[in-house]
């Protein structure tokens, strides 16, 4: 009998589990009547400017609508609080002029909201646009949002009938110097005792290449940045050459193998053989392919590390092991590697 | 005492060489940069505006020589890691700036200075609205000789350049989701046994406008109630390329002070209670004076820590031992009954 009321319970539980999963799934759908073709051009576009605002949009359906609520806030979705954006101010706004659906005037404000209203009536599919001058723009560079609501009441009571939002942007307008700009540090050399005042060597003296020792040598970079995205380095360059001779370059990572043609790095400390060092200080990390411990690869190209936020200095330690295959020559191989930090964007 | 004195002479003479060569050698130039690594700004056709970069030598002994190149670049991956397009041969892209923008082919700064680099950007009154953008890049000279493995150094200001006017705008969503933590190999988690913190999402821009997108997250519980609200879903300000898929990361903020929303360390745990839970993304996006678009997302995930499903895996057991041991009370008791009617 337990056993029978058991299996009953196993084919209950995920039935439930699916009709709990399908009910949730339904309940998470955004319900939006939106307005559409809404826009929003700012007059100006520097933080804190007194300029104009003006919305544009059509109405989904007909309906009857007696006002409009704009409502300035740091977040678009509807049904979660509305927080003002700093600084901004619609308090003193005045509605300048108003085309398609007219017959409006603000019927009350706040520091971030005006609401418009007038006498009920069908609105019709026509692009409507509503202009409003003496509005304090926020005082952060970035996104801000506007909520545009539309009721059947003419004093933006009750439910709304029709709701969008449209954002704003506070940008930094053409050449602008009163900012602290960001701040990219960078340096590549064989020794970096402490920061880039003090680094040395501009090249690494391998001698002559034999497929009977492995050849190796290390230099550095160092890399420091306030910028919010952070960095990435590259190295840039072909392999060892001499000549028509070219040295394979290590497409995956691998180990060291004495008698085949390879050239490549890592950012790690290692012990086959022994060189190199982990990254000190910052934030960033080695990109996977060159964090692995006595495995080197190289693609010129390639990324070698990043950080993906600020970063105070930070010095990479770059091993570099080669090998000439057996079929060739020895000889003085060369190669330049160019080490290039940019800003991530 | 001639002879030692030769001698010391000699030893002190070569060893005063071998120290010059050396510093000679490992010296000769500094490549130690600082710039300002990234720059937007909005200009109108026909406008032409001229400002500086500026350029610092790192170096306190040795003067910098640096060789600038405007360089057209693009998104690498779906990072926002730039690749520089320097073969020879590069076509321009359609987004160049290059044709636009005067710059020195060689500055000087002198040993712990800094250097004011002018340019200038000519818009042609012809140019089509949108986003331009190619990378000012920074090669610090060294010595020409190819010595085994010679080292160089460069930089790179990105330079993106707005021009609004009628521009194509339209991004599409590839992803999102709920992550174990915000790099960008990130892969979309549905079970988490911690609490989530972080989320990502990937967004294609088809358009001709490198676009910032803004938006939220809510998170509801699975009675449809809000628990949670992110209400900026690109905290760092990244952007999208024309014709690039970005992923875009972030966290549930501790702070929501604008200083402190772009950092790493500014993330705190969700803190749900074990279930299953909707997040609903919405992105906004438009230029200034274009036709507002908005892309909407949800994804589901459970919250069901170990702690949690193990307390309830024991409950679950007592309940059917109580069950079973309730059962065989009750026929107990009834075989009783019938033995003792009998």
């Amino acid at each position: 009998m337990l056993s029978g009321h058991l299996s009953k319970l196993k084919i209950l539980l995920p039935v439930t589990v699916t009709v709990v999963c399908i009910v949730m799934s339904g309940s998470s759908a955004l319900a939006f009547t939106n307005l559409i073709q809404r826009s929003l051009t700012i007059g100006t576009s520097l933080a804190s400017a007194n300029t104009t605002h003006t919305f544009s949009f059509r109405f989904p359906i007909t309906e009857n609508v007696g006002s409009i609520m704009f409502q300035y806030c740091d977040d678009p979705i509807d049904n979660v609080p509305c927080n003002n954006p700093a600084g901004s101010d619609v308090s003193g706004a005045v509605l300048d002029s108003q085309s398609g659906e007219t017959g409006f005037a603000i019927v009350s404000q706040s520091q971030n909201q005006i609401i418009l209203g007038r006498t009920p009536g069908i609105v019709g599919s026509q692009l409507n646009t509503y202009q409003f001058s003496n509005v304090i723009n926020p005082s952060n560079q970035g996104p801000f949002f506007v909520r545009i609501s539309a009721y059947a009441t003419s004093d933006g009571s009750g439910s709304w009938l029709s709701f969008s939002s449209v954002a704003g942007s506070i940008n930094q307008q053409i050449f602008i110097n009163s900012e602290v700009p960001d701040i990219l540090y960078f340096c590549a050399a064989v020794i970096i005792p402490t920061d880039c005042s003090d680094a040395s060597g501009d090249f690494i003296e391998l001698g002559t290449l034999t497929n009977s020792a492995t050849k190796y040598g290390t230099s550095q970079f160092l890399v420091g940045s306030n910028a919010v995205n952070g960095y990435t380095v590259s190295a840039n360059g072909p392999t060892m050459t001499s000549g028509t001779d070219q040295i394979s370059a290590i497409n995956s990572p691998d180990t060291s193998h004495l008698g085949t043609g390879q050239f490549g790095m890592n950012l790690r400390a290692n012990l086959t053989p022994l060189l190199g060092a982990d990254p000190s200080g910052g934030t960033g990390s080695p990109m996977p392919d060159y964090d692995i411990t006595n495995k080197y690869t190289y693609h010129d190209g390639d990324v070698l590390a990043s950080s993906n936020t600020r970063s105070t200095f930070e010095i990479y330690t770059v091993s570099y092991i080669v090998n000439v295959s057996s079929s060739q020559p020895a000889g003085v191989y060369n190669t330049t590697i160019t080490y290039l930090c940019t800003a991530a964007f | 005492m001639k002879n030692m004195r030769l001698k010391v002479l000699l030893v002190l003479s070569a060893l005063t060489l071998i120290f010059v060569g050396f510093h000679t050698s490992v010296s000769a130039q500094s490549n130690g940069l600082g710039i300002t690594p990234k720059q937007s700004y909005t200009m109108q056709a026909g406008q032409t505006a001229s400002n500086t970069l500026t350029l610092t030598n790192l170096n306190q002994v040795v003067p910098l020589t640096v060789h600038i190149n405007v360089v057209d670049f693009e998104a690498k991956d779906q990072s926002g890691s730039a690749k520089l397009l320097q073969a020879t041969d590069q076509p321009q892209t359609p987004w160049s700036l290059k044709p636009y923008l005067t710059i020195p082919d060689t500055v000087t700064v002198p040993a712990g200075g800094t250097k004011q680099v002018p340019f200038t950007i000519k818009l042609p009154a012809n140019i089509g609205a949108g986003t331009y953008y190619s990378a000012i890049e920074y090669t610090a000279a060294r010595n020409d000789n190819q010595q085994q493995v010679s080292l160089a150094a460069s930089t790179a200001t990105l330079m993106f350049i707005n021009v609004p006017g009628n521009v194509s705008e339209l991004m599409t969503l590839e992803g999102f989701g709920f992550t174990n933590n915000n790099q960008n190999d990130s892969k979309y988690v549905t079970l988490f046994r911690h609490q989530p913190e972080y989320f990502a999402y990937q967004i294609k821009d088809s358009g001709n406008v490198a676009e910032q997108p803004a938006g939220s997250i809510v998170i509801k519980n699975m009675f449809g109630k809000t628990v949670a609200n992110i209400n900026n879903a690109n905290p760092k300000g990244q952007l999208v390329l024309i014709g690039q898929t970005r992923k875009f990361t972030g966290c549930n903020p501790e702070s929501t002070a604008p200083e402190k929303v772009p950092l790493d360390s500014n993330c705190t745990p969700l803190h749900l209670r074990p279930g299953f839970y909707t997040a609903n993304l919405v992105i906004i996006y438009g230029q200034n004076g274009q036709t507002a678009r908005q892309i909407t997302a949800v994804a589901h995930f459970w919250y069901l820590p170990w702690g949690w499903l193990i307390g309830i895996a024991i409950i679950l057991a007592l309940i059917i031992v109580f069950i079973y041991w309730l059962y065989r009370r009750l026929r107990h008791r009834r075989h009783h009954g019938r033995a003792h009617h009998a």
